[in-house]
Parts: structure tokens; sequence; C-alpha cells
């Protein structure tokens, strides 16, 4: 009843009162990961997501996700930022900004968001930013003990943190994408422009 | 939530710029979406004083009015007549630009020049009121900026508030966090001062006090019905997004965005009798506010009085007790509602108002006499009305339960090393009565304050402690990795399958999961055929296509069309996804597990029961030219055989060996023109010609050759490692046989008795000729094989070899009634 479940726009399968749904987000790994492996987890995971959007220039109905999951001894918020900085570096070279910000997620406590610095005014403001000069770039948060507990971790001995973020956003940034429907569309003529590495 | 600055500052005495508020206000989770120069849109209008107004001939509504706005006065026409000499009211300039960018001139009317416009409260942005001019006070300084004076001009910050965080859904909760992000005083509007009044007042009864815990009704009478808002209440509702209606109503918005308590004003003289508050009878209607006759469900609360239901309860108000124009005597209710009932009753009529929105995420219960006392103390303020001496406040709140926090926690969390007073001081700033636990060095006891209903263990207060101290405060580490860091092998397997599709041409793509049952029936699958057996989705993105994909064929294909309808003639292409299947029958319900603790084995089993089969595959097409003609010559068509090719090349990325294809007859496939491809056995796929039906119906090139590999089972069939070959370097003795046989014998069968029959020492052999026509007999064709013998250990005599070729041939002769060619 949590208006947070309200927050994505959910395609259900018939009967919705089966319980079963394609998911909105790559989150739901987080448990499938805590319920089958033994600990520590240090997981990273790609997938599809679906939302009931409609299908324009910047939204489509099916999207992907990555998952990063640590859930281990000692872990804290520091290594949280030190792995998101890591691979923002590694993607996007060291020179471009990554800010942190309080958030919410329910199954995240404490909850954040990552902003990059955007990509085309470097935090000057621009129209591609809509002047705020940062662009949303995923959720993170340290595992909420409530979600250790439901997989049977001991939230007094483990802690771990979570971060997602959508992939074809920042796709569209760094290719000069400006339909996202070309993502999903099959012309081979897109697809074949990129080789077998991107 | 749209919070002007300048209603920030009655609270709080920042003195930050904006930008610098705004940015605050993000550090500490209050995600500042636009910071808004408002009245940016209105240029040039004045305060003026009315001087004198004169009839026009001519019109029974036009006036020309001489106006002085401090220099030179001015005529203007006007259709008002709403105000009168010595009046202050506001004057667009020529030149002067309205909301909705109207541009006001000198214009001719009824053959008198108007030089400017009067403003009606609508014409400048303040609500709908359009039936006079807007009149000012009398205080307001010719000449000045007529939107300055209407506290149009300020600075919105728009807030996106988080569900967790109802208290922000006001000016107080924001002035809070403001000041305490700037260390500044905060002046907390929302603390209740004591008026004494006499309890009971109104009759109220609350027949759910778990539905509602708080009930307040106190009643205001003897208002001026023509008292109107006055300008700086107006403009703080448009500020805030509110839209100015009535006095009573706007004070009542006025509360509830100031202070995040919703309230309800009745018209005293259309109630009956007392209030009850209760959950709706069956066949109860009530038709609300917007005209909308509305069912209600026994979920519902409802504000009612005996004569039947006034209000969904914290949602929306009904027409029968509404306040209107000639209204003097109001009853004010300020309740408390359970955020459960108010979030489902508000789905279940699909009404989202500013009062559910805030009663689903916690209003503070507090709050109810503060909420009541201001809006009375307003209406007495602005129309003369007089508070009730009584007062009904029927409560059943209870008391927030304390919290212990173990004082290392934050630190431990963050990874920060936070001292005892850091801690306590943080929780302060949120609003929470901090006391030593039993062991006093070591942890607090805390109780949230009444705003906070989201704060209820530890990890609640840990994230206000370290969202305080800044998130940007807590340092850069990296974790220790104590596990593989590699892909699976499914994951690799996948990607050399991708490259190796890649590799020959075929560009991958990515299409929807969803198909529609005439896909199914376009492809040409009978009635019972499993790959019909789809899961349905409750509410598709698209209603044509309400089923998840038991295969990828109708995905690629419908890709393959887009492709050559935008002109593309040779197209090769593939997909690689799960599709979902599921058995006869509707999959079981997902058992709710019970949280906080591990589900068990039965309730882990009941899930993945639920869930359809989710195989990885690969579906793929190609249509047009193999290979392209050019000036080397002309290029070749695809055929089945190279779709074929394809799988074989496919499955051996996989590193699976034993690759077979038999030919096969499967919808969508032309039979005759088909192979069903095995791996070590194992059933994974099928490849070849599309059935001509299939291509005409979805439109598709000629010849077009399709595959769909299970690539599950192809990875399950597949081997790990690579066992190397013998090779042996003694020399190789070659020999060619030519069979005849019926035209049905399949060459694979030919070939697989030959190498029965040659046995061991048979290294490879090849087909290298097929031969129909004289001297052979019709319904007959010769296959020519090249056999080549090699030993591992010595040379072949020719006795060998040829013991070897007879053996073979004995065999294809025995076996499939074969003849040899020229013998």
């Amino acid at each position: 009843d949590h208006p947070a479940r309200t927050m994505h726009d959910t395609i259900w399968v018939d009967p919705p009162e089966h319980r079963v749904l394609l998911r909105t987000h790559t989150s739901p790994v987080q448990v499938r990961a805590l319920l089958s492996r033994s600990l520590p987890v240090y997981v990273v995971v790609p997938g599809r997501v679906v939302r009931n959007d409609p299908v324009d220039a910047t939204h489509s109905p099916v999207f992907h996700q990555l998952e990063c999951l640590v859930v281990d001894e000692g872990i804290t918020m520091a290594h949280l930022r030190g792995v998101v900085e890591a691979f923002a570096r590694a993607v996007f070279g060291p020179g471009l900004g990554l800010r942190i910000r309080p958030s919410y997620f329910p199954f995240t406590e404490p909850s954040a968001e990552f902003d990059l610095q955007c990509f085309g005014c470097r935090g000057a403001g621009c129209r591609i930013c809509a002047f705020e000069g940062w662009i949303e770039w995923g959720g993170a948060g340290m595992v909420h003990p409530n979600v250790l507990l439901s997989c049977g971790v001991d939230p007094e001995r483990y802690s771990g943190f979570a971060f997602g973020m959508g992939l074809e956003r920042l796709l569209m940034f760094r290719h000069g994408i400006n339909d996202l429907r070309h993502l999903f569309d099959g012309d081979i003529r897109f697809g074949r422009a990129f080789g077998m590495e991107v | 939530m749209r919070v002007p600055l300048s209603w920030l500052r009655d609270y709080t005495d920042v003195t930050a710029a904006p930008k610098d508020i705004a940015a605050g206000l993000i550090r500490a989770g209050l995600e500042v979406e636009h910071v808004e120069d408002s009245g940016a849109d209105v240029r040039g209008v004045v305060v003026g004083e009315v001087l004198d107004t004169a009839r026009i001939e001519g019109s029974d509504k036009l006036s020309l009015v001489h106006v002085s706005t401090g220099s030179d006065p001015r005529e203007i026409v006007c259709g008002a007549s709403n105000f009168a000499a010595g009046d202050r009211v506001p004057v667009a300039l020529p030149g002067a630009v309205l909301p909705g960018g109207f541009e006001i001139g000198r214009r001719k009317v009824f053959g008198h020049v108007s030089d400017g416009m009067l403003c009606s409260a609508r014409e400048l942005g303040l609500g709908e009121d359009h039936s006079g001019i807007l009149v000012l006070d009398r205080d307001a300084d010719l000449g000045a900026d007529a939107a300055d004076v209407l506290g149009l001009r300020d600075v919105v910050f728009d807030i996106a508030v988080t569900p967790d965080r109802g208290y922000a859904f006001s000016v107080r909760g924001i002035a809070r966090e403001v000041a305490t992000a700037f260390d500044a005083d905060f002046a907390d509007p929302g603390l209740a001062e004591s008026t004494p009044r006499e309890s009971p007042g109104w009759p109220v009864v609350v027949s759910d006090p778990l539905g509602c815990p708080r009930y307040i009704a106190l009643a205001a009478r003897g208002l001026d019905p023509a008292a109107q808002s006055p300008a700086w209440l107006r403009s703080r509702l448009v500020l805030t997004g509110m839209r100015p209606i009535s006095l009573a109503v706007d004070v009542t918005n006025y509360v509830l965005m100031g202070l995040g308590q919703p309230l309800h004003a009745f018209d005293l003289a259309r109630l009956d009798t007392r209030i009850v508050v209760r959950r709706a009878a069956s066949g109860e209607r009530l038709r609300t506010l917007d005209g909308v006759d509305r069912a209600l469900d026994p979920a519902d609360l409802l504000i009612t009085d005996d004569a039947g239901p006034l209000v969904l309860a914290g949602i929306f108000g009904g027409q029968r007790a509404e306040v209107t124009a000639q209204t003097t005597d109001v009853l004010i209710e300020a309740a408390h509602f359970d955020p459960v009932a108010i979030g489902r009753s508000a789905r279940r009529h699909g009404l989202s108002s500013e009062a559910a929105k805030r009663f689903e995420r916690g209003v503070d219960p507090a709050l109810p006499p503060v909420a009541a006392e201001s809006a009375v103390a307003l209406l007495a303020q602005l129309a003369s009305a007089r508070p009730d001496p009584t007062i009904t406040d029927v409560d059943a709140t209870t008391a927030r339960e304390s919290i212990r926090l173990d004082l290392a926690l934050p630190g431990r969390v963050a990874g920060v090393d936070y001292d005892a007073a850091t801690v306590r001081r943080r929780l302060l700033d949120v609003g929470c009565a901090v006391g030593d636990g039993k062991d006093a060095a070591s942890a607090l006891v805390v109780t949230p304050p009444p705003w906070r209903p989201d704060l209820t263990a530890p990890i609640d207060l840990v994230e206000e402690v370290i969202r305080l101290e800044g998130y940007d405060e807590v340092p850069v580490a990296l974790p220790p990795v104590r596990a593989r860091a590699q892909l699976t092998r499914a994951q690799r397997l996948r990607r050399s399958v991708g490259r190796a599709a890649a590799a020959v041409g075929y560009v991958e793509v990515t299409s929807y999961p969803w198909i529609g049952a005439e896909q199914l029936d376009a492809l040409g699958f009978p009635a019972d055929d499993e790959r019909r057996r789809a899961v349905r989705l409750a509410n598709p993105s698209s209603d044509a296509q309400p089923l998840l994909r038991t295969t990828l064929l109708p995905s690629v294909l419908d890709v393959l069309r887009r492709n050559t309808h935008r002109g593309a003639r040779d197209v090769a292409l593939f997909e690689c996804a799960p599709v979902y299947l599921t058995g006869a029958g509707k999959p079981p319900p997902a058992p709710a597990p019970p949280g906080a603790v591990r589900p068990d084995l039965a309730t882990l089993t009941a899930l993945d029961a639920a869930l359809p089969a989710q195989p990885l595959h690969l579906g793929a097409v190609i249509a047009g030219q193999a290979e392209p003609a050019g000036w080397w010559g002309l290029g070749r068509p695809a055929a089945w055989a190279d779709i074929v090719e394809l799988a074989r090349d496919l499955v051996r990325a996989a590193g699976a060996a034993d690759v077979a294809a038999a030919p096969a007859s499967a919808p969508p496939w032309h039979p005759g023109r088909c192979a069903a491809i095995h791996v070590s056995g194992a059933a994974v796929g099928w490849a070849g010609e599309l059935h001509p039906r299939v291509v005409t119906s979805l439109e598709l090139p000629a010849g077009t050759c399709a595959l769909e590999l299970d690539l599950d089972t192809v990875f399950a069939a597949a081997g790990d490692v690579t066992v190397a070959p013998l090779v042996s370097a003694y020399p190789m003795a070659t020999v060619d046989v030519a069979l005849v046989v019926a035209a049905e014998v399949l060459a694979a069968d030919v070939a697989t008795a030959l190498r029965a029959g040659a046995g061991e020492l048979l290294e490879e052999l090849r087909l290298f000729d097929v031969y129909v026509g004289p001297p052979l007999a019709p319904g007959e064709r010769s296959l020519a094989y090249t056999l080549q013998f090699r030993a591992p250990d010595r040379t072949l005599t020719d006795a060998e070899v040829n013991a070897a070729r007879d053996a073979a041939i004995a065999r294809a002769v025995a076996e499939l009634g074969a003849t040899l060619r020229g013998g």
C-alpha cells in the first residue's frame, strides 16, 4: 500500500492477484543474489526492465539497467562512494564531476542518488541538463537491514550497499543518439555502425 | 512542493542566496528541481489611483477612467465599475506584458483612446476572478511595481518530495530543513499554543478511531460573505500552485500549504445536527465537488452527518454542505486519517488531491488543533468572523515510542567517526527528544517528533545523522573484493555465440518481448502448438500484443519487415533474448513471504513455480542476397543452407562439437527446406526457409530464411573443454565413390552408412557431386563422395584401403539399396 509502490508503472501478469509482474528495475536481483549465494556477495547484474511507459523519443517500455550489490562484513557508505567513483572514472574518464545526495528507496537506508556533471555544458547549465548542470545517473544506498533479514542475513554481522543505473540515457549522450526508439527498432543501418565492440 | 522564498523567510531568518538555498536543500535530501523567478511574466504594471470615472455615451458598461500613476494622469477605458475615486488599482501601461504573453498597447475603444488597461485578478494570474478590477490596498505606493506589491515577484523552489518525507509537503517542513542546513533560527508555526476553549463543541462521533485517530471541529460565525481574499493570500496560493477560489476555501488551502495539515470547511447552516466519521455502508453514494456522483466502497472513510455522506474523508469534499458565496457560518475540520485507508480510497476513486497526497505520506498528528486555530484566526482577521468559544477534539492518538540508538551505529554505517555530541545535535535538529540510555556512554533513547512518522527504526535515525552531516563528508574508499570476479559460463558462451553471428554478417537487434495471438496465427502454428501457451499480461503496453513471446520468430520477422519497408534488400539480423513458457492452465499464485526472516524452502519453491520458464533463445533471419552482386560477378541469394550453416556455426561457437541437422517439418518453415538441429542428441531448434504462406501474410521478401535455437539447451549440451584430436603424420589415401540411390534417400544417411561401413580408418568423407539425369532413371540420383583413409600408426597398404572402401559401399548397398555407379 506504500505510495512508493506506485512510483513505477508496473506491467502485471494476468491475473494480478497472483502477484507476478515484469520487473520495473533490477533491484530484485539483490534478493535473488542473497537468497542463492553464500556470503560475501560482490555481484554486478545487467538486465532488462519493463515499465508501462509510452513509446517516444525519450521513453521506452523496455530498457536496461545495471545493478551492483556488495554484502560483506564491515561494508560502509565510504565503500559505496569508492566503487561508484571508480566506475564513473572508468566509464567517463577522470574529469567528469560526480555528486552524491540523499534520496529515498524503500529497500535502502540511507538512500542516495548519484548525478553526473552534464556532458554538454560541464555544469554551466544547458538544454541537455534542463539548465541544472547535473544529469541523474542512478540510485544507491546501504541495503536496508529489513532486506538483509528477509534474506536470512544477520544485519548485526553483515552490511552492504547497492547501486543501480539506467543504461540507455547515458548511451544516448555518449553516442549522440537522438531518439531512444533507434535502440529498439532493429534497423540494421543503426546497429551495423557500432561494429562488434562499443 | 512549490515553496516561495518570502514565505520561507516567515519561519527562518536565512540570508543565503536562492541558488545556495537550493544547493543546501539538495545536499540535505530535498531535491530542488527548479528555482523559479516568478512574476517574470508580468512587466510594466504599476499601482495607479483612480481620480474619477465617467460613463461613455453609447455604452452601458464602458467607462472612461482617469488614473494617476504618480505623474500625468491618463485615460483608460474600462468595462468594470467595482471601484471608486481614491481606490488604488493595477494599471497596465502601454508596453506592459501580462501572463500568457499578452502585450498591452494604446487602443481606440468607442471613440476614446485607452492609454493602458486596468487589470483583474485573473489577468494578473492571481486566480479566476474576472468579475471586476483587482482593488489594491489604499497604502500601496503610487507608481510602484504592482507585481511586487501583490507579492508575485518571488523566488519559488520547486521540490520533488520523496514518499517518506510527508513533512516536506509544507512550507513549515521545508523551512525547518533550510534552517538546519544553514544553522539559522527556526520559528516553528506548527507548535501548539493553547487557546482556551471549552469542550466539546459541535457534536462529532468517530465510529472508526483507527481510520480517524483525531478529529477537531471548530466553528467561526458571522463571516462577511462579501469579503475577498487579499492579494497577499492569493499570491501565496498562486506561487505554491493553488488556485484562489473563495475566502473560506483559500484560508483552508493557505493553512494546508503553510503547515501541511489538510482542512475542510463546511457551511454550518447546511450541516444536519452532528458529524459522524465512519466507513461507507454498501450502496452509499456521494456527489463530490467536481459534480461526479460516486459509488462508495465499504472501505472508504467518510465524514457524514445524519443525512448522509458529506466528504470522502481526507480526499475530496462533497457538494451538500459546501461553502458558497452566501455562507456566513463555517465549521472547520482538522483531522488525522490513517495513511493506508486514504491511499487505498484515493487510488480506488482515482482522486489524487493535495489532501490525499499528504495523508498518504504522513501528516503530523499534533497539527490539527494548531491548524484549526490558524484558519479561524485568519477568518476573523479577513472576514470579521467570530470564533466559537467551544471546540471538539476527539483524540485517540498515542504517544510515539522511543528508539534505542547505539551511538556507534551512524559511524559504522557511514565509515565516518561521528562523536556522541554530533549524533545528539543532529537528532535534536530533526526535532527528536534525545535522552541517555541505561548504558549512557554507548546508547541514546530517541523519541522522534510527531511530524516524522517515517522514523521508526535505528537505521532511520542513522540516515538523518549522515544526511545532515553531509554525504559529501563521507570518505571514498574501495572495499576488499573477497569474491571471484569474472563472467559466468553462460555469459561467456552467450558472448561467443553473439560474436559468431555478427562475424558472419548478422546484425544484433533488441525488440519488445510481447506478441499478439494473430502473429502466431500468421506463422501457421496449429491450435495445439505448445508455443501458443503464452503468459498473458493484465495491463499490456499495447492492447494488440497482450502475450509474452514464446518464440523470438514473430519479433525478428517484424524487425525484418521494418527494415525491408525502409528499403533494405539484403538483411541478416538476430536477437538473443529469453522467451516465456508456461504449462497448460494458469500458473499458481506467488506466495507472499513473511518478510523479516528468510523464506523457507517451500515458499522459495512456490515463488519459483509461480514464474514462467525463461529459457534464452536466439532467433535469426536472412533475406535477399547472402553474397552481394558487384563488379566481381553475380551475387548469391540466401538459401536455407546458409541458415543451417549459421546454426552449426553458432552451436560450435558455444563449444558443442556433436551437431546434427536432420530434415524436419515444423511451422513456420517450408517442409522439405527445414532442418531440426540436435546437439549431442538433444533437440535445440530449427533452421530453414519459411513457408511461402508465412512469407506472404507477413509481407516478407520471397525466400526469407530463419532459425531459432534454445541456447540454454545448447550450453548444457556443449562440453567444457575441447578434447584434442589425434593427428597422424602417416600418408593419406583418397578414394572416390559414386553411389546411385533413390532421390528421397538422404545424403546424410548415405554418409552415415559409408562411415559405419568404412570403420576407424576413414578420416574424412566429403560429398562433392550430386547428379540427376541420363543415364540415371528418373527418381534416382548419384551422390559422389571422396573418402579419405589414414592410419595413426602405419602407412596403409592398397589392400587395406580397398577393403575399407568395399566395406563402406557394402553397407550403403545393404542399408539403403544403393548401387555403385558405373558398375
